[in-house]
């Protein structure tokens, strides 16, 4: 009864209940913005609420980073323009919704997915905490390796014409990660003896210029094309829809679950991997996949919102952060006096319970306010070219600059501006490449570690990869999609085809 | 890949990027060699590197196949000027050009001026019959820009 009176305490107090909501409207349009992040209203709002009391800067945090995280796919819908790496996969077929002037409907699923893979995620939260930080615990650095090269693989072969140029850019993305300090040695590493380079290159400067000026550009190449009138008559799915993508929903808001839990992983990796999953289950979709299918929209948008869920269980067990969000509440935490970690639930028993309880009702409040403004957003694809892009260029500059307040950053977003546009023109896709950037450190970090436990030994890391069972099934998972690239594969395939 | 039309250009831009993984593989060899572990900072950038080269052998092998862009015997400044076209029609190329300047600007003009500047000459320049409404469209999208950014986000600004 004690847990519940915590989980629940924001229906009890008015205040509590109107920061939480505030934070999911605001999480929703900064979201939805290009140029802002989630990542960086998080990081303001540690300014804002630093006299404040922890529940309502726990409410208001929780309620940002939820509506943040849907409020990315309605600019990936609209315009092309991930507002979060979470939102890239669904970029893939929410736009060319939008193309056919179904924006409304698209927006309509991308909510109620949200919601759906958001209390999924609050549920195994608040369930299963301990067990899944157990589970997360068990991952070696080499499972992280793995599932990190497995998260590349899978961005690199999605919606691409050839999986040599999807690799090629996942690859590019891992380089320009490399940019900097060395974490362990600290020596600099292809910076030139340039002062900027030493900080590297940060990922939402990448991701601005790769995702908004370029597409910027992009769409100034056909500025006679008229804006398609979106249809926004009928925004909310009926019952039937609902039911019909249930099972995937479920499906794919457990892998955001299990993906969000792991440490340093999120809900961009989550809803890549739902996407793949998706596309590879769903035999015969209704509109094909990257032409505007339905379930390329409930696969990302229910797991990357659980995966909200999902990062906040080795946050608050464990006090290790689930992914960058995460990372900086566990800061706001310390500095409310907070100690993130197994003796949380011991000591601060209400803050847990309450975060539990906001990331349930946030999502309730995600239902109501994601329906808003749809008719609003909607318009933004309709005003004229013109206009609309020399501004998205403006919020890319903007969205640079304010991340170190280094006008150094804006020149790195025009340039990976110029370099996306150059590879969209020639058919090179531009995700990997962002997600490579976010997944360096990471994937380095835990080679680097593996290596190191068996005495930089190949021959002893390539057994370990075999001999664990995590490793095993991660290794051949990765095997499985290297031979599903093949042309001797694709052949037998064929060939299965023409029988049937 | 199915084997389609290269555009202008595309042959040009997969060699520059083979250009830059070799760059990319040499630089990285060259940490490696300085300490040659395994969990040294150069094994990895090493390893991404060759699988650039791999990824651009295998892009090279993939468009052998594709008809060529240009006709046998055209000549160079032709198939110069046809890339250009590609890559900047219409007002692309003059765009581009405004946001490298914007970009001078920002830090001499402060963001309010550089940014009005930017916003009515890209708008006029995109579409001239709008000449006088982009006056006031450009300072009412900028006034957007502050309210949005700097009074409610408290953003700090270039």
């Amino acid at each position: 009864m004690e847990v519940l009176s915590h989980m629940f305490a924001a229906l009890a107090d008015p205040m509590l209940l109107l920061y939480l909501a505030a934070g999911v409207f605001l999480g929703i349009y900064i979201g939805a913005i290009p140029g802002l992040s989630v990542t960086m209203a998080v990081s303001l709002l540690i300014s804002f609420t630093y006299a404040w009391d922890v529940l309502p800067a726990m409410a208001a945090m929780v309620g940002v980073q939820i509506g943040g995280v849907y409020g990315g796919s309605r600019s990936a819908i609209l315009l092309n323009i991930p507002g979060a790496p979470a939102a890239v996969a669904t970029a893939l077929d929410g736009y060319p919704l939008a193309q056919k002037g179904e924006a409304g409907k698209a927006i309509g699923v991308t909510v109620i997915q949200s919601v759906f893979g958001g209390i999924i995620g609050a549920l195994f939260l608040a369930i299963g905490a301990p067990l899944i930080a157990d589970f997360a615990l068990s991952f070696a650095p080499r499972d992280y390796f793995l599932l990190a090269v497995m998260g590349l693989m899978l961005v690199g072969s999605l919606g691409n014409e050839s999986a040599a140029r999807g690799v090629f850019a996942a690859a590019l993305g891992l380089f320009v990660g490399f940019v900097g300090l060395d974490m362990v040695t600290g020596q600099q590493r292809f910076t030139f003896g340039n002062v900027y380079l030493q900080g590297g290159v940060n990922y939402v400067v990448v991701m601005i210029g790769l995702f908004g000026m370029s597409e910027a550009l992009m769409q100034l190449r056909d500025l006679n094309i008229q804006p398609v009138k979106q249809d926004v008559g009928k925004i909310v799915p009926g019952w039937k829809n609902i039911i019909k993508y249930l099972p995937l929903s479920l499906r794919t808001s457990l892998i955001g679950v299990f993906v969000g839990a792991l440490p340093g992983t999120g809900g961009d990796i989550a809803a890549l991997i739902s996407y793949d999953h998706a596309k590879r289950t769903v035999k015969n979709p209704e509109v094909p996949f990257g032409q505007g299918a339905i379930e390329g929209l409930v696969a990302p948008e229910s797991s990357n919102n659980a995966a909200i869920g999902g990062a906040y269980i080795p946050m608050l067990t464990l006090g290790i952060p689930g992914d960058a969000v995460t990372a900086i509440v566990i800061g706001a935490m310390y500095i409310h006096g907070l100690k993130p970690g197994p003796m949380l639930m011991v000591e601060s028993a209400d803050v847990f319970w309450f975060i539990v309880g906001a990331v349930l009702i946030g999502n309730v409040f995600l239902l109501i306010f994601g329906f808003t403004g749809i008719k609003l957003f909607t318009k933004i694809v309709e005003v004229p070219k013109y206009i609309l892009m020399p501004t998205i260029i403006i919020l890319s500059v903007v969205g640079a600059y304010t991340i170190n307040n280094s006008i150094m950053d804006i020149y790195w977003m025009i340039g990976f501006g110029i370099l996306g546009y150059l590879m969209k023109l020639y058919k090179i896709p531009v995700a990997p490449v962002i997600l490579g950037v976010i997944l360096s450190s990471l994937i380095e970090q835990n080679f680097r570690r593996s290596v190191s436990m068996v005495g930089n030994s190949f021959p002893l890391f390539v057994k370990d990869l075999f001999t664990h069972p995590i490793s095993i099934v991660l290794t051949l998972a990765i095997l499985i999609m290297l031979f599903g690239q093949t042309s001797l594969w694709k052949k037998w395939k064929a060939k299965r085809q023409d029988n049937k | 890949m199915k084997p389609r039309k290269l555009n202008p250009g595309e042959l040009s831009f997969l060699v520059f990027l083979g250009i830059v993984s070799v760059i990319a593989f040499i630089l990285s060899l060259q940490m490696f060699l300085e300490n040659p572990s395994l969990s040294g900072q150069g094994a990895f950038p090493l390893i991404t590197s060759s699988v650039l080269l791999l990824m651009e052998i295998l892009m090279f092998l993939e468009i052998r196949r594709c008809p060529k862009t240009f006709e046998k015997g055209s000549r160079i400044p032709d198939r110069v000027l046809a890339v250009i076209r590609h890559l900047f029609p219409d007002k692309i190329a003059i765009i581009l050009a405004y946001v490298i300047i914007y970009a001078i600007l920002l830090p001499i003009a402060g963001f309010a001026i550089s940014t009005y500047l930017f916003l009515w000459g890209s708008m006029i320049t995109l579409n001239r019959s709008k000449l006088v409404q982009s006056i006031f469209v450009a300072g009412g999208v900028l006034i957007f820009i502050l309210v949005v950014f700097q009074f409610v986000f408290k953003v700090v600004m270039p």
